[in-house]
């Protein structure tokens, strides 16, 4: 997926200018950023301009106002069900109490399935928008498996991981980019980039 | 899809909403009668004109709410992506949500007819009046449901579904093409035709059913160009 002269504003408000970056297939593409800087309304845009991109953040929900048995049904008449039942036993949300709302769930299982709902549809790019975010610790590695697992099984995939959390770049290995100074600039290792995000390189 | 909005309606007690507002409708259609004309007997055929009152009077501000809230919660939700995934475009959206309501609707229409119907020992008027009251309710849902798909905010829907109908009560006073706007309205000839079948029984003439075929043409139309319009912000909306 290659951005190339890229630019996008709000409101007048420049968030990136000529950005030319190139982020690999078969890898997880993180990328940190200060807050503010924009990196939500720059997964917003790409979405936006892409059919094939899909976004799993804290504005991307599944209707939470149904049990889990109505939605999996829904599911199933959509999906092929020996995939939807091999994702939900990956997430570890195959036990889930399916007469319950999804909205009285835990914040974990809710993302689990918000994951299950959006990686069902296949798209080619996926961005991860603070996917592990106020999650516990446990939830979070069973996340950071899935997509591990899930890049290596779909070597044609691109996945965006934009997130504060370092710890997804010491679980998921892949390629390091800094949004930063209107600009998105790729580092070479994690080290590096965990080194200028946090001390701005000193 | 039609599924899901139907659970999602459960629920979410948007169909309670809708049980407890006929409910309001039929208490007040049995109320007003007492406190406003001072009589102490209400007789079945009155009782059904003055619910159907309260229905063309009062039914914006009745259902005016629930119509809002259930749009506007998938907006507040932040869902649009989940509904664009499933290639579900606004149109199909808008009339998968207006047919829940509807049939829901429906069936509390009913239910309440069926109660009076007991009460009464009467069910001479059940069909006519569940027509009418269906009609009548069909079109707030029609407007309210297209005027929420413009606002993110449901006080901002519900603010501009009562200037709506506010103008249209005085834009129907003018008369003349004007009164399409509000075609239930009681300063049209339906309504005074309704009240003759409802008290002297005298049937109201097949002519007077082409103003509520021509509105409703209208309120689609209205509602079909809001949809359009709103389609390429509909998803943005709700991120």
């Amino acid at each position: 997926m290659k951005l190339s002269n890229f630019n996008l504003s709000i409101e007048n408000k420049k968030l990136l200018t000529d950005v030319n970056v190139e982020f690999s297939e078969g890898k997880i593409n993180h990328i940190l950023g200060k807050n503010g800087v924009g990196k939500s309304i720059f997964a917003k845009s790409l979405m936006l301009d892409n059919e094939n991109i899909t976004v799993i953040g804290s504005y991307s929900n599944v209707p939470e106002d149904i049990t889990f048995n109505e939605l999996r049904k829904v599911l199933i008449k959509k999906f092929d069900m020996n995939k939807v039942d091999h994702l939900c036993s990956i997430l570890n949300i195959s036990n889930i109490d399916e007469k319950i709302i999804l909205k009285k769930l835990s914040d974990g299982q809710r993302q689990k399935i918000k994951i299950l709902v959006f990686l069902l549809f296949d798209k080619d790019i996926i961005i991860l928008d603070e996917v592990t975010n106020a999650l516990d610790k446990t939830t979070s590695y069973e996340i950071y498996e899935l997509f591990n697992d899930y890049i290596k099984k779909n070597p044609k995939k691109v996945i965006l991981n934009i997130t504060h959390n370092l710890s997804d770049l010491n679980n998921m290995d892949g390629e390091y980019y800094l949004f930063e100074d209107y600009d998105i600039k790729k580092y070479s290792n994690r080290k590096e980039l965990i080194d200028l995000y946090i001390n701005g390189g000193n | 899809m039609f599924y899901l909005e139907f659970k999602r309606s459960i629920h979410n007690r948007t169909i309670i909403y809708l049980m407890t507002v006929t409910a309001v409708a039929f208490v007040m259609g049995w109320a007003l009668p007492f406190s406003l004309e001072h009589i102490t007997a209400i007789e079945y055929n009155y009782y059904m004109f003055s619910t159907y009152t309260v229905f063309t009077q009062f039914g914006f501000l009745l259902f005016g709410f629930v119509t809002s809230y259930f749009f506007n919660k998938d907006y507040k939700d932040k869902n649009t992506i989940f509904y664009s995934c499933f290639k579900i475009s606004v149109l199909k959206y808008y009339m998968i949500k207006i047919s829940i309501l509807f049939i829901e609707e429906l069936i509390c229409i009913a239910g309440g007819l069926l109660i009076v119907g007991v009460l009464f020992d009467s069910l001479e008027y059940f069909l006519s009046s569940f027509l009418l009251y269906t009609a009548v309710v069909f079109q707030y849902f029609i407007v309210v449901g297209a005027i929420s798909l413009i606002f993110k905010s449901l006080l901002i829907s519900l603010g501009a579904s009562i200037i709506y109908w506010i103008s249209s009560i005085v834009i129907v006073s003018f008369g003349g093409i004007c009164k399409y706007f509000a075609v239930f309205d009681a300063s049209n000839s339906l309504y005074s035709h309704v009240e003759k079948y409802f008290s002297q029984g005298i049937s109201v003439p097949a002519a007077e059913f082409t103003e509520p075929v021509i509105g409703f043409g209208l309120l689609l139309i209205i509602a079909l160009i809001i949809i359009f319009g709103t389609s390429k912000k509909w998803i943005k909306k709700g991120l």
